[in-house]
C-alpha cells in the first residue's frame, strides 16, 4: 500500500517534471499521436480501394488497430519498465534501482512512463468506441463485456510479449536494437489473421501474435465463429504474462553492475 | 579527395562493427522476412476485392512490387542502421555531440560515412538475403532484362542517399528539439507511407498520391520498385534516376545550410 502512494506520487509529479521541458514534450506528444494516426490512414487508404478485407468491414479492422494501439498504451503507460531495460541492464542505472526504497520495476516503470502514452489512451478510447459503435458491438452487453475482455487479454499479450522480448538483453545482445523493427512487425501483424495463407495464420498463431488483438476482438465481433480462439484468448494473455514475469526473475538474478553508467541519451 | 579517404575509412570501419553484431542482423533479417510475407498476403487479399487494384496490378506484379519495395524500404532501416541514425539524434541530447565537433571530420561526410558502411552490410545481409527468399519461393520475379537490374542497382542506391539526407536534416533539426522519439516515430510512419514501401504509390488516393510525389519519399523507395518491375523503362527510368539524383543532391545542401545554421546553438553542458 505504502509503495501504490509512492507510485501514485511518482505519475502526480511526471507532469511537473517533463513541463520544464515543454517544447521537448510537446513535440514528443504531437509526434506520437501524428504516429498513429499515419498508421490509422493507412487503413483509410485500403479501403479506398476495397469494400472490405476477406470478410471484415472497415470499421471492424478499424476496431482492431485501436484496440491494438489502445491496449499498447495501457501497457506503455502502467508498465513501462520493458521499454527502457535494455539501458538499466547495459548502462548499470540499475544500481541506483536498487538502492531505492520501492521495488526496482516500480521505480523503472515511473522513470520509464511518458504523459504521451495517456494521451494516446484518451485518444484511442474515443477512436476504439467509435469503431466499436459503428460495427454495432453496443447493441449487445455480452458483446460489449467481450470487448472489454479483449481489451485485457491484449494488454496481457502484449505485455507479456514486451518483458521476454527486452527482457532477452540479459543473455544476448542489446534487445532495444529490435524495438522498432518489432514495433514494425506488431503493426502489420495487426490485420484479420484469417485473410493471410494458411502458413503465415499458422506461424502467427504459435508465435502468438494473433493473438495480440486478432482472435480477441473477432471473438467480441463474431462470438460463434471465434468461440474457440476467443476463449484462448485469456489463458494465452496469462501465460504471457506469466512468462514474462518469469523471465524478469530470471534476468534480475542475472543482473551483474557494470560500474560505469553511460548517458541515458546516448545508449 | 581528403574527405573522400575519410568517408572510405569511416564506412569500412563501421562495415567491420556491424559484421561483428551478427546476432542483430539474423534478428533484422528474420523481421523483414516475416513482414515481408505478411504484406504480400495482406496486398493479395485486398487485390481479391478491390477492382482498382485488379486493373493497375496483376498478381504477381503487385506481390513482387511490395516484396521488393520491403526488400529495399530504407524507411524501415535494419537495427545497425537504425542504432546510428538515433545516437546522431540523440547526440545533442547526451552532450556526446562535443566529441563529434572535435573530430577531424566533417560532421556530415562522418554521418554519410558511418550509414553507408551500415547500410552496404545491410544490403549483402538483410536485403539479399530476403529477395533470395522470396525469389527462390516464387514470390517475386526477376527485372525484366540486364539494363533493368542495373538500373534498379542504382536507383536502390540514389534511393539510399536522398534517405541518408532526409536523416541528416532529421537528426540536425535535434539541435532544436532535443527530445526525438514522438518526432522519430511520426518521420517512420510517413515514410513508410509516402515513399511507397507499404503501398504502390498508384492505389493512394489522388490528392495524397500528389503529396508523395512533391516530396522526396517517392525516391526512396518506389522509384527502385518500379524500375524492378519495369514499370519505368528506357528514358522514364534515367528521368527517375535524374530526379532521385536531385533529391540527394539537394538534401546534402540542404543539410549542410541547416547544420551551419543551428550548429551554432547547440550548448553542450558537460555531457
Amino acid at each position: 500500500m505504502r509503495w501504490a502512494w509512492i507510485y501514485a506520487e511518482g505519475f502526480r509529479l511526471m507532469p511537473k517534471v517533463l513541463a520544464q521541458y515543454r517544447a521537448d514534450t510537446i513535440a514528443t506528444v504531437i509526434g506520437d499521436l501524428l504516429y498513429r494516426a499515419v498508421r490509422l490512414a493507412f487503413i483509410g487508404v485500403i479501403f479506398a480501394v476495397t469494400p472490405q478485407l476477406g470478410q471484415w468491414t472497415a470499421w471492424e479492422v478499424m476496431l482492431m488497430w485501436s484496440m491494438a494501439m489502445l491496449a499498447d498504451a495501457i501497457g506503455n503507460f502502467l508498465f513501462a519498465f520493458p521499454n527502457r531495460v535494455d539501458s538499466y541492464f547495459h548502462s548499470g542505472q540499475f544500481d541506483y534501482a536498487r538502492a531505492r526504497p520501492v521495488p526496482i520495476v516500480l521505480w523503472a516503470n515511473l522513470d520509464a512512463s511518458h504523459p504521451r502514452y495517456a494521451m494516446v489512451v484518451i485518444t484511442f478510447v474515443a477512436t476504439t468506441a467509435v469503431a466499436a459503435a459503428n460495427s454495432g458491438i453496443f447493441e449487445s452487453l455480452g458483446q460489449t463485456g467481450l470487448l472489454l475482455l479483449a481489451l485485457l487479454c491484449t494488454v496481457f499479450v502484449l505485455t507479456g510479449m514486451r518483458l521476454i522480448m527486452f527482457l532477452s538483453c540479459a543473455w544476448f545482445t542489446r534487445s532495444r536494437q529490435f524495438f522498432h523493427g518489432i514495433a514494425s512487425f506488431m503493426d502489420h501483424s495487426r490485420y484479420p489473421i484469417d485473410i493471410m495463407g494458411q502458413p503465415l495464420r499458422g506461424v502467427l498463431t504459435a508465435i502468438p501474435i494473433a493473438f495480440t488483438v486478432f482472435y480477441p476482438v473477432a471473438f467480441a465481433l463474431r462470438p460463434d465463429e471465434y468461440l474457440m480462439p476467443g476463449v484462448l484468448g485469456l489463458p494465452v494473455g496469462l501465460a504471457m504474462m506469466a512468462g514474462g514475469l518469469v523471465t524478469l526473475r530470471f534476468a534480475l538474478r542475472k543482473y551483474q553492475s557494470v560500474g560505469t553508467p553511460e548517458v541515458w541519451g546516448a545508449s | 579527395m581528403r574527405e573522400l579517404v575519410k568517408l572510405t575509412a569511416v564506412a569500412w570501419s563501421y562495415v567491420k562493427v556491424s559484421l561483428a553484431l551478427r546476432f542483430g542482423f539474423f534478428m533484422s533479417l528474420g523481421i523483414t522476412l516475416l513482414n515481408t510475407w505478411i504484406l504480400v498476403n495482406l496486398w493479395d487479399a485486398i487485390r481479391q476485392n478491390s477492382p482498382e487494384a485488379q486493373a493497375e496490378f496483376t498478381a504477381a506484379e503487385l506481390a513482387t512490387y511490395i516484396a521488393v519495395a520491403q526488400v529495399v524500404s530504407l524507411a524501415r532501416m535494419s537495427h545497425a542502421n537504425r542504432q546510428l541514425f538515433y545516437k546522431a539524434m540523440g547526440s545533442v541530447d547526451s552532450g556526446e555531440i562535443a566529441m563529434d565537433l572535435v573530430r577531424p571530420i566533417d560532421n556530415q561526410v562522418l554521418r554519410y560515412s558511418q550509414w553507408l558502411g551500415v547500410f552496404a552490410v545491410d544490403t549483402l545481409m538483410v536485403a539479399l538475403p530476403t529477395w533470395l527468399v522470396f525469389r527462390l519461393t516464387g514470390v517475386i520475379g526477376d527485372p525484366d532484362s540486364g539494363v533493368q537490374a542495373v538500373l534498379f542497382g542504382l536507383s536502390v542506391a540514389l534511393g539510399w542517399l536522398v534517405a541518408a539526407g532526409f536523416h541528416y536534416l532529421m537528426a540536425a533539426l535535434t539541435i532544436v528539439v532535443t527530445q526525438s522519439p514522438g518526432i522519430n516515430m511520426f518521420r517512420v510512419a510517413v515514410q513508410e507511407l509516402l515513399s511507397g514501401g507499404l503501398v504502390p504509390l498508384t492505389l493512394l488516393p489522388a490528392w495524397l498520391a500528389t503529396f508523395a510525389v512533391v516530396f522526396p519519399f517517392h525516391a526512396m523507395v518506389s522509384s527502385p520498385t518500379l524500375i524492378y518491375i519495369g514499370r519505368l523503362e528506357g528514358l522514364e527510368a534515367l528521368a527517375a534516376l535524374g530526379v532521385q539524383a536531385a533529391w540527394g543532391v539537394g538534401m546534402i545542401v540542404a543539410g549542410r545550410l541547416l547544420w551551419l545554421r543551428l550548429v551554432r546553438r547547440v550548448l553542450v553542458q558537460g555531457g
